[in-house]
């Protein structure tokens, strides 16, 4: 037989996924699948009907006496033995698990019944009587802006709890010496990718220990695994948190139900059970996060000839009533590349928080994205306008050029790599830019409302775990601990009866890191990927990991790759050291194919993997493995180099940089103001791409989440704060029906940053597509003023009519 | 009550409160863990099972309310030899799912639409889906490998 | 989000039925239970019986008549909607029942369910106001019938007694000559419609001799827009029809959906629904 000794590069090819068999037979075992504690009560959670209100009284005498139930936990309980979760910034917000004393925001927890089952929880949960004494609201972020505004937090003076100023370059010469000045204003409003499964935590108090053991569907343990022990005021070590095999998505969303993890681990401590909790769509809508909603005021400096010249940028973000980490890190993920594609300088930015009544909010696929391109790419098209130019046009006059890579920009990030202008071209061609423009002539002329919307975004990937300090003074900064950089830490294993074992933390929660990370082994190792068993759920007791280790910021490609890469590679250094001897050759020569070392010039000379490894395992001392038999099962960290803002609070808030140009073809119903979307053409360059099945999944799902929130999502508060959008009937992802025609395109241009070139990819599409579609809408409209999500109730109130 | 019932040609009896769902039955009390639960009030599809034949969610029934009846779930769909079926194997090469929650309640409704000849093409199978929410596909892996198993042809560029 | 305690029971006759909602009052009918279970799973709704009349025989079943599609209560909508005899005879069940919810919720939420929950959003009781169909209402006593017009109360509340059930579903059979049309707006396909028309028209000579337009989903029960029909019956222009139509009618408002854009809809729903009968 002969022996083919080129390796097979599975990294790069579109590799069906490892996952899916165990999912496709329903298999999997999702959080309330499993049952690690058996006999846990099971948590129903009382929450509050009222925005802001005082806790006057709580009666759960009637409760206690229903068939079943264990117990009942008070927030005032809670608050005895937790602490407040920590924050990035220095003001007095008290905010726990569950409210003791003040509740402020509609669904924050005020007790907690434990039952028999969830039925009987929920029987009980109906009976507790709380009494409130209800307080002024401030449901909007203007509202709680403005300084003659009820303030939510005793200790503070004014509901923004934050504000900083950020100047770079000279924005003042570039407006004093503008040709244009737009100035604009707008709304990103509240969404959620609201994941099909939510929440679900199991937790025990050990009272012996006074450790934790505790399992989520979280996807960390990221900073946030500190956040919570802290809360609990145990050691962080103490909190064992566990993922499940398989997490039904999150999109980010998940990531807060940490806080659960400490209201249920307080309540098994209270009660003495182990105690376990699924949080129903209700609950999830009502209470668990959203994407904050933004208020910007953007004013944009021009020359005569449409350069832009510098940029102003006043954000105001409501995170809801509580600052809960990592928040306000929505305003900051971007803060590197606020200017966006296009090279400007000269950028003046505040960046503000503000506390309302309502739901805390958190991440949210394209963290910080969609806020800052719906704004800046408005306002591109507007300025095109009042230039005389093409949008086209104007944005190819600004955008970042080729041979400026690595580009620097205003406020810290380095663009990595790209060819912006080529996207755009190929964009054009991809879209059938000719077509669309005829299609809009010819429908104009018979009276239909066609538009064009351009939107161009660079998505940030990897996030330097230093960028959320930006929210600190640098004086402030200088007082703690530096921040930077991204890790990752890997365990790899070759067994003794060959076969490898990979461990990360990477928690993934349907985006194929078993089956990337087994493609990368097997190129390393010259394995086939079933050979590689992968391992990448959370056990913060089980496997070492770093304060970056989890899923968020588009971080798999770009650094856990990375690091399993390296695991790997040093792995290969060590079976070749082991071959080499064996094999009669230098160890660098060392081929490792088909499951084998050989010889570099003589096929028939190998040893197999297994061989080589039961050698190793089984007689350490007779193939001289026994000083090092422990190299064939390593542990790696890989950290990808970003350093922390400097003094100028310039920072490169990420790693490696993409590039997404979409354009959409959209038609507005004059009669019903219903948008159809025509076309939707998209090209993006993420750097190399590691599985093209994968990466075009998570393209068009995080489009799918961009096309939802630019046109049918949005949570709505009514000015009592109530959540008028809490079910799924009013609070409507887009289902096939209500998705476009897409056409798209992927061009790599490595990353010189990351060890096989490849940058994030999943959250571009969520970024531009409500920027896009909003272009198109004002394009078909003829109007400049275009909310968002653009709902047909909305956009028909939009259609400029004749007076009657 | 007293259920009585078939699912996936095994018989099964239980008792249970009469308020029980049908989701929490099968997941707790049957130990058949694919049939997701998404939403309970009927809009993400995730629980859907088939019923007699008939593709249902299975959060808008009550587990006394099917007892007599034969029912199939995600578990049962593969062969007996443990092949996946072709609408499964579809699923895998067409990247239709991602996180695989929402992909159980999804193969069902598919499953009955299937067999019953009722997707002759993608207009179909878009309104099809339109009782399912899936959060990380965005639907055109879906499409496609639902598609596939009825043997329409890949997608085309669509004219405007 | 589990439903409350319940008590729940399966007569095995219509006369049963009537009984133990006659026992118990706060006794539910379930049927298909697609609209009432999300309100128990809520507890929007506890009834402390539910009478599922699944299992009586003679619920289910089409027929088919030279002036009725009768459709036992029982029948499902997809059932319904599977039966080509039926939505020959009744071409606007056609072109409503795809609006319903979605296959799976039509697989099992049945005819008489949708009509009895008398939803003031739902597209079957428009239909049928719009057909001036009637419905099969057994009681203690004898059973009667009841005409579309009258049966919807206000929203989610129908004039059936508390312990009557409703057997079967009557949808007229017009004359060849009619044409129908349906349309509806939505945020989602198969979500509950912003707004909805129904049109029936007796088309002689390319001219519409004879009109009913139903719309829902703009106030508590579907209703008639009477003017609108007296209207294009005298011959009224189209435009002036829509404003007819709009001004007839003061529409609830909604967060998705306000006011004024649902009286908008309104018009220019029946103008679609009007050109097309007119067209076909
Ligand atoms: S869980 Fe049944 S439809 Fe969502
Ligand atoms: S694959 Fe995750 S929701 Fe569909």
């Amino acid at each position: 037989m002969a022996i083919t000794i080129s390796t097979p590069t599975w990294v790069g090819s579109a590799l069906p996924r490892v996952e899916d068999e165990t999912l496709l037979r329903g298999l999997g075992w999702f959080m309330d699948d499993i049952d690690p504690l058996p006999h846990a009560g099971h948590a129903a959670i009382v929450r509050s009907p009222f925005a802001h209100a005082r806790i006057v009284s709580i009666d759960a005498s009637e409760a206690l006496a229903v068939e079943g139930v264990i117990g009942v936990v008070t927030g005032a309980e809670i608050a005895a033995v937790t602490a407040p979760f920590p924050s990035v910034l220095d003001v007095p917000i008290d905010y726990r698990p569950a409210a003791a004393d003040v509740v402020r925001f509609v669904g924050e927890p005020v007790a907690v019944v434990v039952a028999r089952d969830r039925y009987v929880a929920e029987d009980a949960a109906e009976r507790i009587r709380v009494e409130y004494e209800p307080l002024a609201v401030v449901a909007d972020p203007a509202s709680a802006a403005d300084p003659a505004a009820v303030v939510l937090h005793a200790g503070t003076t004014s509901n923004v709890v934050s504000d900083r100023s950020f100047c770079y370059g000279d924005p003042a010469a570039a407006f004093r010496d503008a040709a244009l000045i737009v100035r604009r204003s707008f709304r990103h409003p509240r969404s959620s990718a609201t994941p099909v499964e939510c929440y679900g935590v199991i937790a025990a108090w050990n009272a012996a220990t006074g450790g934790v053991d505790a399992w989520a569907n979280f996807q960390g343990p990221f900073t946030l695994h500190g956040v919570a022990a802290a809360s609990l005021g145990i050691p962080a070590a103490q909190l064992r948190l566990r993922t499940p095999l398989q997490s039904g998505g999150s999109y980010g969303i998940k990531a807060a139900v940490y806080v659960y993890v400490v209201l249920l681990a307080a309540v098994s401590r209270l009660l003495g059970v182990p105690v376990r909790w699924t949080e129903d769509r209700g609950e999830h809508l009502l209470a668990s996060s959203s994407a904050t909603e933004r208020l910007t005021e953007v004013a944009a400096a021009f020359s005569a000839d449409g350069r832009l010249l510098g940029l102003e940028l006043d954000l105001l973000d409501d995170v809801g009533a509580y600052v809960r980490a990592p928040e306000p890190a929505t305003l900051y993920r971007m803060h590197g590349c606020l200017t966006g594609a296009y090279d400007v300088a000269n950028l003046a930015v505040r960046s503000r928080v503000v506390v309302t009544n309502r739901s805390p909010t958190g991440l949210n696929r394209g963290f910080g994205g969609p806020q800052l391109y719906y704004p800046l790419e408005r306002t591109m098209a507007i300025a095109a306008g009042e230039l005389g130019l093409d949008h086209l046009e104007l944005v190819r006059r600004n955008l970042v050029g080729a041979a400026q890579m690595p580009y620097h920009a205003a406020a810290g990030a380095i663009y990595d790599s790209g060819d912006y202008h080529r996207c755009v071209d190929e964009l054009l061609e991809v879209a059938d830019h000719d077509e669309l423009l005829a299609f809009r002539a010819e429908a104009r002329a018979t009276g239909r409302l066609v538009g064009l919307g351009l939107a161009v975004v660079v998505e940030p990937s990897v996030s330097n775990m230093g960028y959320i300090s930006l929210a600190q003074t640098a004086a402030e900064r200088a007082r703690g601990l530096p921040k930077s950089g991204n890790s990752e830490v890997v365990a790899i294993a070759l067994h003794p009866h060959g076969g490898v074992t990979v461990r990360f933390t990477s928690t993934p929660q349907g985006q194929g890191h078993a089956t990337v990370a087994a493609q990368i082994v097997a190129d390393a190792l010259g394995l086939q990927p079933q050979d590689v068993a992968v391992q990448a759920e959370a056990d913060t007791g089980g496997h070492p990991w770093a304060v970056s280790s989890g899923n968020y910021s588009s971080r798999f490609s770009g650094v856990v790759a990375s690091a399993i890469h390296q695991a790997a590679t040093l792995l290969a250094g060590r079976i070749r050291a082991l071959a080499a001897p064996q094999l009669g050759c230098a160890a660098d020569a060392v081929v490792l194919a088909g499951a084998a070392a050989r010889h570099p010039d003589d096929p028939d000379r190998s040893v197999s993997l297994r061989r080589l490894a039961g050698g190793a395992h089984w007689n350490p001392v007779g193939t001289g493995a026994a000083g090092d038999v422990n190299g064939l099962a390593l542990t790696a960290t890989y950290s990808i180099p970003l350093a922390e803002p400097d003094g100028d609070d310039r920072c490169n808030t990420s790693a490696a940089y993409g590039f997404i140009a979409d354009l959409a073809l959209v038609e507005v119903d004059r009669e019903t103001g219903v948008v159809q979307v025509l076309r939707y053409a998209t090209v993006h360059d993420a750097g190399r791409i590691l599985n093209p099945l994968i990466a075009n999944g998570q393209m068009l799902g995080g489009l799918a989440h961009g096309l939802g929130a630019a046109l049918l999502e949005e949570h709505r508060h009514d000015e009592d704060g109530n959540l008028l959008t809490a079910t799924f009937l009013d609070y409507t992802p887009p289902t096939a029906t209500e998705l476009p025609p897409i056409r798209h395109r992927a061009i790599e241009t490595p990353s010189p940053v990351t060890p096989l070139g490849a940058k994030g990819l999943g959250e571009g599409n969520t970024m531009s597509a409500p920027a896009c579609l909003a272009n198109a809408v004002a394009d078909a409209l003829g109007i400049d003023d275009v909310p968002l999500p653009l709902t047909p109730a909305r956009v028909w109130s939009l259609i400029p009519r004749e007076p009657a | 009550m007293r259920v009585t019932l078939h699912v996936n040609g095994r018989a099964y009896a239980r008792d249970v409160e009469d308020r029980l769902l049908l989701s929490d039955f099968l997941r707790h009390e049957l130990g058949l863990r694919g049939t997701h639960v998404g939403c309970e009030h009927g809009v993400c599809g995730a629980c859907t099972v088939l019923v007699d034949g008939a593709a249902v969610r299975s959060c808008l029934v009550l587990a006394v309310q099917v007892d007599g009846a034969a029912l199939r779930t995600v578990e049962g769909l593969a062969a007996t030899d443990g092949a996946l079926s072709p609408l499964q194997s579809a699923f895998r090469e067409h990247h239709g799912l991602q996180c695989g929650f929402c992909t159980p309640g999804i193969l069902m409704s598919a499953t009955e639409a299937l067999d019953r000849g009722e997707l002759t093409d993608r207009q179909a199978i878009n309104e099809l889906l339109s009782g399912h929410l899936c959060r990380c596909t965005g639907y055109v892996g879906i499409v496609e490998a639902i598609a596939a198993a009825v043997g329409l042809p890949p997608a085309e560029e669509q004219a405007l | 989000m589990k439903p409350a305690p319940l008590r729940y029971v399966r007569p095995q006759s219509v006369a049963e039925a009537c009984a133990a909602l006659h026992a118990e009052p706060e006794a539910k009918v379930i049927a298909g239970g697609q609209s009432l279970m999300p309100l128990l799973n809520f507890r929007l709704a506890v009834p402390e019986v539910l009478v599922d009349l699944a299992g009586i025989p003679g619920l289910r079943g089409i027929v088919v008549a030279e002036d009725s599609v009768e459709v036992g209560a029982m029948t499902t909508q997809r059932a319904l909607e599977r039966d080509a005899d039926a939505l020959a005879a009744c071409p606007l069940l056609a072109l409503a029942l795809p609006h319903v919810g979605h296959t799976t919720t039509r697989n099992r939420g049945t005819v008489g369910g949708s009509i009895a929950h008398a939803d003031a959003a739902a597209e079957l009781p428009c239909v049928l106001a719009c057909l001036d169909g009637s419905v099969i209402v057994a009681g203690q006593g004898a059973s009667r019938q009841q005409a579309a017009a009258g049966l919807f109360v206000t929203h989610l509340t129908s004039a059936l007694a508390a312990d009557e059930v409703l057997t079967a579903v009557r949808f007229p059979v017009l004359a060849d000559s009619w044409r129908f049309a349906f349309h509806e707006v939505t945020q989602r396909h198969g979500d509950y419609a912003m707004t909805m028309i129904a049109c029936a028209a007796d088309v002689v000579a390319g001219r519409i001799v004879e009109v009913r337009i139903a719309a829902g989903a703009i106030a508590d029960r579907p209703l008639r827009l009477t003017e609108a029909e007296q209207a294009v019956v005298a011959g009224v222009e189209l435009g002036e029809v829509r404003r007819i139509a709009e001004a007839s009618i003061e529409p609830s408002g909604s967060p998705h959906a306000p006011a004024a854009y649902r009286r908008a809809l309104v018009g220019a729903l029946v103008v679609r629904c009007l050109e097309q009968v007119l067209a076909a």
